[in-house]
């Protein structure tokens, strides 16, 4: 039975991916005509690099979160690990320390206290409840959104820079240095991901429960870890350059188990492509249907909630 | 001379309290302590001791020094104290910091969230606000019947008019017609120009953002002889995709916040092709709120500008 969907799942995924890469590529303000045809090329092919690796990096991310907690609703962003990601950011650009790999390690450095935050409240006598995380999730996301307004208030930023910030967008403009620096950014999201893709059995036995993944010889304590600082990694250094962009990493992942089955060798790489093309798709949406463009958390929002209640009602 | 005025200001300050328990707004700033016997007592014994002190400076009674006024505009603080009515500026906000002196007046919180119990404790005669900015401030204010003055000039022309307005209201009517007539003459002494340069402003760059056609600063643009390339936005200050600025292609790029600077600009991947990149027009560092605030400094903004776009002249 699975795997007679595998493939038709694969063409879907692929034929998904390829689609809205085409689009990002064709589609845009700038329109394709003109005598600076290559200097459009060049923003679109790092605008669509750009979606590809966040896309993929919250998905990737969210289905490890929520084979490893045995949460349905984990994802980096009911994590609050977006948000906290985004404040680490925020503090660095309203500190002035807009160059360099200042955004970056303070992205890191967000995600990885909030992680680490939301799991110590969320585990009550020695358990952590999937209630509990979503909602210290939840509660510490609502506190760093705010803490971003109040550093981009007193930093006498404008309130569009707050509003992208926690709501994402791939409108980021490259220098000489950013471009290098998400060079490196964006090995090391592909790394991530793999290290974690090499991790799929334990995730896999870990996601059947903690006690029988500990008889199984499952180191728990060091699975746990190394997933959340790998996580902390990637999404602190994607939403430096994205801002915070919601319900990729919550939905991508339940999609791609309805495809391929709970398997994490086949979730993984399938939520990576799928993630992908479903960013690159909003982001279409998002640039080219209101002039000037929206925020790319408010077309993901209006295709993800739909899904989610749909999610909620059936499955939990 | 001007110490006794920052002894009248502050004096201003503190006499403020007792009127705020007369009028017994609820929960109006220290008023809770100050009922305290104790406390009242010494609030009396300042009060008096700066009451001396006022007399002591010698001041004459202007024939306006009845009337009290709060400015919530950073523009209209700096228009009080170009025409010379500094004395009935009561209260203005944190962000009212032209000319030095008006750091020192009290402030009645911020320019985006001023307290409307500090001002109604003032018991002001005219209370200056803006739109939209103001709004659910303006309305307590009419209900409160407190005279109130909206300031929001759409160009170069209303600023004029406006300080002429200002001007009477203070009675200070003379000074503001020189103060026009100066500021009039300085325009006058622009030229006019044989070419529109295009103009691309960025007031952020993450994301970019950048002012529309209902602007200010994109009628100061026009009044130095350029044009915003952005001008048909709809939105006020819209964020832009990186393509369209390309599109665009602007002659001169204006950088009006701390992030970037012109070499950063440079070197933005794609930009190389733009007018303005290729020709080195980029500036930074310049004093924002010569372009941003509608009072007397405008000038001073449209001569910047100008000489900006046309260097040749």
């Amino acid at each position: 039975m699975m795997q007679r969907r595998l493939l038709p799942g694969w063409v879907g995924l692929i034929l998904l991916f390829v689609l809205a890469a085409a689009l990002s590529v064709a589609v845009g303000p700038g329109g394709f005509s003109g005598t600076n045809l290559s200097a459009v090329m060049n923003l679109r092919l790092l605008r669509l690099a750009l979606g590809i690796i966040a896309g993929g990096v919250l998905a990737v991310v969210g289905a490890s979160l929520q084979g490893l907690l045995r949460n349905p609703l984990a994802d980096p962003f009911t994590m609050g690990v977006a948000s906290g990601a985004a404040l680490g950011a925020s503090l660095t650009l309203v500190l002035g320390r807009t160059a360099g790999a200042f955004a970056p390690v303070g992205g890191f450095a967000g995600a990885l206290v909030t992680m680490l935050v939301v799991y110590a409240l969320a585990r009550v006598r020695g358990r952590v409840t999937a209630t509990g995380l979503v909602l210290a999730g939840v509660i510490m996301s609502f506190l760093f959104s705010s803490l971003v307004m109040l550093a981009m208030i007193l930093g006498r930023r404008t309130l569009g820079e707050a509003v992208y910030m926690m709501m994402g967008h791939l409108g980021a403009v490259f220098t000489g240095t950013t471009v290098w620096l998400f060079g490196v950014v964006a090995v090391l999201s592909v790394a991530g991901c793999a290290w974690l893709f090499s991790m799929s059995r334990s995730l896999d036995i870990m996601s059947s429960g903690e006690e029988a993944a500990e008889t199984l010889g499952v180191d728990t304590q060091r699975v746990t870890k190394t997933v959340f600082v790998i996580s902390s990694v990637l999404v602190g250094t994607v939403v430096s350059f994205t801002g915070a962009i919601s319900f990729v990493g919550l939905i991508v992942p339940h999609l791609v188990r309805m495809l391929f089955g709970p398997e994490h060798r086949r979730v993984l790489p399938g939520s990576f492509v799928a993630g992908a093309g479903i960013l690159l798709f909003s982001d279409v949406l998002a640039r080219n249907v209101v002039p000037g463009g929206l925020p790319l958390s408010i077309v993901t929002a209006l295709v993800g909630v739909p899904f989610f209640i749909y999610l909620l009602r059936s499955r939990l | 001379m001007s110490r006794c005025r920052n002894r009248t200001q502050t004096g201003r300050g503190m006499k403020l309290s007792p009127g705020s328990l007369g009028s017994r707004v609820p929960g109006s700033w220290p008023e809770g302590d100050l009922r305290h016997p104790r406390h009242l007592r010494q609030l009396c014994t300042v009060t008096l001791a700066i009451v001396i002190l006022v007399a002591g400076c010698g001041h004459r009674p202007a024939p306006e020094q009845g009337l009290k006024v709060v400015s919530l505009v950073p523009s209209v603080t700096e228009i009080v104290y170009a025409v010379g009515a500094e004395k009935m500026l009561a209260g203005n906000t944190n962000q009212c910091d032209f000319p030095g002196a008006a750091k020192s007046v009290y402030k009645v919180g911020d320019f985006m969230s001023p307290d409307l119990e500090r001002i109604v404790a003032l018991r002001p005669g005219l209370v200056f606000v803006t739109l939209p900015m103001h709004r659910q401030l303006l309305e307590k204010l009419n209900e409160m019947k407190i005279p109130v003055y909206v300031s929001r000039p759409a160009g170069i022309p209303a600023v004029l008019k406006e300080i002429d307005t200002v001007a009477q209201l203070l009675g200070r009517k003379a000074s503001g017609e020189s103060l026009v007539a100066a500021m009039r003459r300085r325009l006058d002494s622009i030229p006019a120009f044989a070419d529109t340069p295009r103009v691309y402003v960025e007031i952020s760059g993450t994301p970019l953002m950048t002012a529309g056609g209902g602007t200010f600063i994109n009628e100061l643009l026009a009044g130095a002889g350029g044009k915003n390339v952005f001008e048909s936005s709809v939105q006020e200050y819209p964020v832009v995709d990186p393509e369209a600025v390309l599109k665009v292609d602007p002659e001169v790029i204006l950088l009006l916040h701390p992030d970037m600077s012109a070499r950063d600009v440079t070197s933005r991947v794609g930009w190389g092709g733009i007018d303005a990149v290729r020709h080195g027009r980029i500036y930074d560092k310049l004093d924002e709120d010569l372009l941003f605030r509608p009072g007397p400094r405008i000038v001073d903004g449209v001569v910047l500008l100008a000489k900006l776009l046309h260097p040749g002249h």
